[in-house]
C-alpha cells in the first residue's frame, strides 16, 4: 500500500501531543498539583470540595475554642476569687460568732464583710471583652446593681439564658451558667448570705452570727459545685483543641493526598516530556526538507 | 453540549443557590438580631430558580443584622445552631449544600474530561482518515521527481533517436552531390 507522501500531519500531530505533555508536565513541577481543574480529576475535585468545606469548619472551631477557653478561664478564675472571698467570711464570721469581741470590732468584721459583698459583687460584674460573663445572654447589662428593695441589696438585671458554642460537628459546649443560677440561686444565694452575715455582725447576737456563717458556708460549697461546670468546659476544650490540631494535619495530609503531586515522579515525567519534544522537534527538521531532489546533482 | 448539558448545570446551580438562600433567610428569620429585631433577609435572591445564582447577594448592611439570638438578647447564640444547619441541613433537592455543590463539581469534571477525551479521539480519527486519503491522492515529490528523471532519458534517447536520423539524412543527401571522392 502507497504511505502517505505528506509528512505534515503526521509530524504536527506529534509535535503537539509532545507539547501538550511537556506543558501539563511543567505546570505539574511549577504549581506542586496534580489537579488544577475538575476535569483533571473529577472524584478528587469533588472531595477537595468536601475538604476545603471541612478544612473552614475545622479553622472555625478552633478560633471558637481558643475565644471562648479564655472566657472560661475568665468566668473560672473569677468564681475562684469567689470562692477565697467566702473563705474568709466565714473566718469573720467564726471570729464575729466567738463572743469575745467589742461591739466596735464587731461593727469592724461587718465592714470587712461588707467588702467582701462588694468585692464578690464586682466579680459577678465581671466582663469578657465587653460581654458580662454572669448576666445570662443579656451580656450588654450589667447584672448586679445596688438595690434597696432586695434583701441582698442587689439586684440581678441579666436573665436564665446559656449559651452554647460549636467546636465540633456534632459537638456543643455549653460556656455560661447565669449569674442567677451561681450568685442569687433562691435556695442558695451568695449574696443574700453574705448580706444576711453582715446584718447579724452589725447586730452583735451570737446566735444569728452563727447561723448566718452557716449560710455562707452552704453557699461557699454550692459556689464550688458550679464552679465544677467551668472546670469541666475547660477540660472539654482543652481536649477538643487537640483534636481539632490533629484533625487540621489530617485534612491538609488529605488534601495533598486528593490534588498534590509527586515530586520526584512529576520531575522525571517533566525531563521525560522535554526529551520526547526536542526529539519530536529534531526528527520533523530532519526529515521535512529531505526529498529525492537534494540528492540529484545539477548536469555538468 | 452547550445546548442541552451547559443549560443543565446552570439550571442546577441555580437551583442549588436558590434552595440555599432561601433556607439560609428561614434560618435568619427564626432568630433576632443584635438590636433585638426578627432576623431579616441575609441573602437577597430573584424569585424563582431563573438567574438565581447570578443575583445572589448578601442582602444585610450592617454585620449587626445577622440574626444570631434566639431569644432577642444581645448576648445569645442560640440561633447559630439554626443558620449552620442551613450549610449542613438537607435543602428540598434532598442533599445538603456542600454536597450539592460536590456533586455538581463532580459533574462538571467528568463532562470536561470525556469531552476532552472525545476530542483527542475525533483529532485522531481525523488523522487516520486525512493519512489514507493522502495515501491515495497526495503528491509525493519524490515519485515526481524519479518520474521526472524517466520522462528526462525518454525524452533525451527521442531526441537522439531525431539527431540520429538527421545526422543519417545529411550524409545521405551529401551522397548525390556534385563532389566527389
Amino acid at each position: 500500500m502507497r504511505v502517505n507522501p505528506n509528512l505534515v500531519p503526521d509530524i504536527l500531530a506529534a509535535i503537539q501531543q509532545s507539547q501538550a505533555t511537556l506543558n501539563t508536565a511543567l505546570q505539574q513541577v511549577s504549581t506542586g498539583k496534580s489537579v488544577s481543574v475538575p476535569s483533571d480529576n473529577p472524584a478528587a475535585s469533588a472531595d477537595m470540595v468536601q475538604n476545603t468545606i471541612e478544612s473552614g469548619d475545622v479553622d472555625q472551631y478552633t478560633q471558637n475554642v481558643s475565644g471562648v477557653l479564655t472566657m472560661v478561664q475568665t468566668a473560672d478564675s473569677a468564681l475562684g476569687s469567689v470562692v477565697s472571698a467566702l473563705t474568709q467570711a466565714i473566718s469573720l464570721g467564726t471570729e464575729g460568732a466567738s463572743g469575745t469581741n467589742s461591739a466596735a470590732n464587731q461593727q469592724a468584721l461587718a465592714q470587712q464583710v461588707q467588702g467582701i459583698l462588694s468585692s464578690v459583687v464586682s466579680q459577678a460584674n465581671l466582663s469578657y471583652e465587653g460581654a458580662y460573663l454572669f448576666g445570662g445572654t443579656a451580656s450588654s447589662t450589667v447584672p448586679y446593681t445596688a438595690s434597696a428593695a432586695s434583701p441582698s441589696g442587689y439586684t440581678y438585671n441579666g436573665n436564665d439564658g446559656v449559651n452554647s458554642v460549636a467546636v465540633g460537628d456534632q459537638l456543643s459546649v455549653q460556656v455560661n451558667l447565669p449569674g442567677s443560677q451561681i450568685f442569687s440561686n433562691s435556695s442558695n444565694s451568695v449574696l443574700g448570705s453574705l448580706s444576711t452575715l453582715v446584718s447579724a455582725l452589725q447586730s452583735g447576737n451570737a446566735a444569728s452570727i452563727e447561723s448566718a456563717t452557716t449560710g455562707v458556708n452552704t453557699a461557699l460549697s454550692y459556689v464550688s459545685q458550679q464552679r465544677v461546670f467551668y472546670g469541666n468546659a475547660e477540660s472539654q476544650l482543652n481536649s477538643q483543641e487537640t483534636y481539632l490540631q490533629q484533625e487540621t494535619v489530617s485534612l491538609s495530609t488529605q488534601q495533598t493526598n486528593l490534588v498534590g503531586v509527586n515530586m520526584a515522579t512529576a520531575a522525571t515525567t517533566l525531563s521525560q516530556a522535554e526529551t520526547a519534544n526536542s526529539a519530536a522537534l529534531a526528527a520533523a527538521a530532519k526529515v521535512l526538507p529531505t526529498t529525492l531532489l537534494n540528492y540529484l546533482s545539477t548536469p555538468n | 453540549m452547550r445546548d442541552q448539558v451547559i443549560p443543565g448545570f446552570l439550571n442546577q446551580l441555580n437551583t442549588l443557590a436558590s434552595q440555599f438562600a432561601t433556607a439560609f433567610n428561614a434560618a435568619q428569620a427564626k432568630g433576632f438580631d443584635s438590636n433585638g429585631n426578627v432576623g431579616g433577609n441575609f441573602f437577597s435572591v430573584s424569585s424563582g430558580t431563573a438567574g438565581a445564582a447570578a443575583s445572589l447577594s448578601v442582602a444585610i448592611t450592617d454585620p449587626s443584622q445577622i440574626a444570631i439570638s434566639s431569644d432577642g438578647s444581645a448576648g445569645s447564640n442560640g440561633n447559630v445552631a439554626n443558620l449552620s444547619a442551613a450549610l449542613t441541613g438537607s435543602l428540598p433537592s434532598g442533599q445538603s449544600v456542600s454536597n450539592g455543590y460536590a456533586n455538581m463539581v463532580f459533574q462538571v469534571g467528568s463532562d470536561a474530561s470525556n469531552a476532552s477525551s472525545e476530542s483527542t479521539a475525533i483529532g485522531q480519527n481525523l488523522l487516520q482518515l486525512t493519512n489514507q486519503q493522502s495515501s491515495i491522492s497526495g503528491v509525493s515529490i519524490d515519485e515526481e521527481t524519479t518520474n521526472l528523471i524517466r520522462f528526462q532519458t525518454a525524452y533525451e534517447a527521442a531526441a537522439r533517436i531525431v539527431s540520429t536520423i538527421q545526422q543519417l539524412s545529411t550524409v545521405t543527401l551529401d551522397m548525390g552531390s556534385s563532389q566527389s571522392y
